[in-house]
């Protein structure tokens, strides 16, 4: 039984934990990161002919 | 044997009761949450919010993001969405319309802004789109390019955009991974993908596979507990009601002959209706000789261009704005084997016919047919070729 118990809290704890960090991605909930200036590598130049 | 299948069962029956139990937590915990304002919303507000003129793009400006969605928001607004040919005439729709008849009108875009940014636009103010009045300028261009360019997507689809499209519940998964592909098929063109950007093409990769567990988790969480889970803030504008006089004159088409015969007089040195200082800049070589203008022929399969123009006839159809389109014309005086746009221009039609999308057809390749002032140049629009679009949208919208 006890050995029961740890099996069930050892795959509540790793189900946690993926769905935590991997499903919701909970650091950026509670730490949102700054917004990132993103630019094109590949600059177009206007050509009319 | 036995003693394996009891290990077995034994890891299969934890495994079970833990999920359950991390299920009724979740879903005890959504009680919490969903009474609490845990979802963060970013609003956005500005002492502009224009009603006539153009914008040229989005970048680092968020009133220009402001003038965007009011612009779709009011009903009585015409929003001009377009590309080279936004120029500074005061026949431009954007200008004659506020100015001479009272009705509110903005202009946005300038070279490069294709369908597939419109399309990213209208679609994060999709919730705005019903009975909105909008107008797209086409160019037969576009369809020889790959498409909207990255350079034109960071200008034309700014984050807050993209935040608006990840976390509208209301947009299509489709519709989503449209966003997603692109950003996925160009990510080595950009410096860095924002979240937003990761979350987009991520979410399109794991989609395009049979089945995607972390997906349908995520699907099933944000049930209970909605905008909470986002890890981008929601994006709300604070729009602003601006109205103008609305003037009764409506008789413009006396001003068409008099811009005809002002095009043909700008046209000087040449007898191709091409402003005169235009011809001797662009046109002319360096011996003096007219450099020569071929149209490329134009590939329908796998056009990338067609494929956004598709997307963007769809959104707008499904979410019953009151659209409209025009097919802008070349100079038939200039260029040579201007059947090549042809296939595409009947494909156009034929595709906003099926929408039931109104559109002015201004493609013209017969030269005789050819009104001076219909273009400035070889490919944008004269003052007489705006006159042409007021017209056109005056008796769309019955104004």
């Amino acid at each position: 039984m006890r050995g029961m118990m740890k099996k069930i809290l050892l795959y509540f704890l790793l189900l946690l934990g993926y769905i935590l960090l991997y499903v919701i991605d909970i650091e950026e909930i509670v730490y949102p990161s700054e917004d990132t200036k993103v630019e094109s590598k590949v600059d177009f130049v206007y050509q009319q002919f | 044997m036995k003693t394996n299948i009891n290990w077995f069962f034994k890891e299969i029956l934890a495994f079970g009761i833990a999920a359950i139990l991390l299920a009724i937590l979740f879903f005890s915990f959504s009680f919490f949450v969903s009474k609490s304002n845990l979802s963060q919303t970013k609003t956005i507000s500005g002492s502009i919010s224009s009603i006539r003129g153009t914008q040229a793009n989005f970048e680092s400006n968020k009133n220009g993001e402001l003038n965007f969605v009011s612009s779709v928001q009011r009903l009585n607004q015409i929003t001009i969405l377009g590309s080279s040919e936004m120029n500074d005439s005061p026949y431009a729709s954007y200008h004659f319309l506020p100015d001479s008849l009272g009705i509110p009108a903005m202009g946005f875009g300038h070279a490069f802004h294709q369908t597939f940014a419109m399309f990213c636009e209208l679609l994060a103010c999709e919730q705005k789109l019903e009975n909105s009045k909008i107008c797209i300028l086409l160019s037969p261009g576009w369809f020889v390019t790959e498409g909207t360019n990255t350079e034109a997507f960071v200008e034309f689809v700014p984050q807050n955009f993209i935040q608006n499209i990840l976390n509208n519940q209301q947009t299509s998964n489709e519709e989503k991974d449209a966003v997603g592909k692109y950003i996925s098929q160009h990510k080595e063109d950009f410096t860095s993908l924002t979240k937003p950007m990761a979350e987009l093409s991520s979410n399109a990769e794991k989609r395009e596979q049979a089945f995607s567990i972390s997906l349908t988790i995520k699907k099933w969480l944000s049930k209970g507990y909605g905008d909470a889970l986002q890890n981008t803030r929601n994006i709300k504008y604070l729009t602003k009601e601006n109205t103008l006089d609305i003037k009764k004159n409506r008789a413009i088409d006396s001003n068409f002959k008099a811009l005809e015969t002002l095009a043909i007089r700008k046209s000087k040195n040449n007898n191709m209706f091409v402003d005169s200082n235009y011809f001797k800049v662009n046109l002319l070589d360096e011996n003096g000789k007219i450099r020569p203008g071929i149209i490329a022929d134009v590939n329908m399969e796998n056009n990338q261009e067609f494929e956004d123009f598709l997307l963007l006839l769809n959104l707008l159809k499904s979410r019953h704005a009151n659209a409209c389109f025009v097919i802008q014309t070349l100079n038939p005086h200039y260029y040579e084997n201007m059947e090549a746009y042809d296939e595409l221009v009947q494909n156009l039609c034929k595709e906003l016919d099926k929408a039931g999308m109104p559109y002015l057809n201004m493609y013209n390749k017969d030269k005789s047919q050819y009104v001076p002032g219909t273009l400035n140049d070889v490919m944008h629009l004269g003052d007489l070729g705006w006159m042409q679009i007021n017209r056109f949208l005056l008796k769309t919208y019955g104004l």
